[in-house]
């Protein structure tokens, strides 16, 4: 099955752009479960040091780290705000009615395009006014 | 059998030319998966696991 791929023809561009998708996603992929192994070897490291101090550590921190996460809310929520009509729309159905892009943009008639630009400039507007607010 | 029939196969649940492509691919999950010059099978499995999501996921 040793043949090279030219990148002519409509199948060798199919499986281009298929390998492509394929390398990010597992390159991703690889780096989330690295990253997610380095955090759990933290944690454990932490928990052989002395479990008291740190379960009473953890208490306060989740206390305060409690008042952090009502901020952050009224943060997103006044964000939330400042979009546009259409984005909070397209946002809200993706996320918590769980719609999918094509549902999205046959009700709007946009097209699948428009819908993930729309949707990941908003998610983009967002993240901006949170770091904006904290720093 | 070209490489687009396969994959829209696969999407439609041919199991055997779901494993045709995971077959292609393995020498890029197994390069992948070796950490520190060792072989790590968990991350095999991850990456095994996300290429199947990506034959699902993919727009042709």
């Amino acid at each position: 099955m040793l043949f090279r791929n030219d990148g002519k023809g409509e199948s060798n561009a199919v499986q281009n752009r298929f390998t492509a998708y394929v390398v990010l996603a597992v390159q991703r992929r690889k780096s989330a479960v690295l990253r997610h192994r380095k955090e759990i070897a933290e944690f454990e490291h932490s928990v052989d040091f002395d479990g008291d101090l740190v379960w009473m550590q953890s208490q306060q921190d989740t206390d305060f780290s409690a008042l952090m996460m009502q901020f952050e809310i009224i943060a997103f929520e006044q964000a939330l705000d400042r979009l546009s009509k259409r984005d909070r729309y397209i946002l809200v159905t993706r996320l918590l009615h769980r719609r999918s892009f094509d549902e999205i943009a046959q009700e709007l008639g946009l097209s699948y395009k428009g819908v993930t630009t729309v949707y990941y400039r908003a998610i983009k507007k967002i993240r901006k006014e949170l770091r904006g607010e904290e720093g | 059998m070209n490489f687009k029939d396969r994959l829209i196969r696969a999407q439609g649940g041919d199991r055997q030319a779901e494993q045709e492509i995971l077959g292609m691919y393995k020498p890029l999950l197994v390069k992948e998966s070796i950490i520190n010059g060792v072989f790590d099978e968990d991350m095999y499995q991850e990456l095994c696991l996300t290429m199947i999501y990506c034959i699902r996921k993919f727009r042709i």
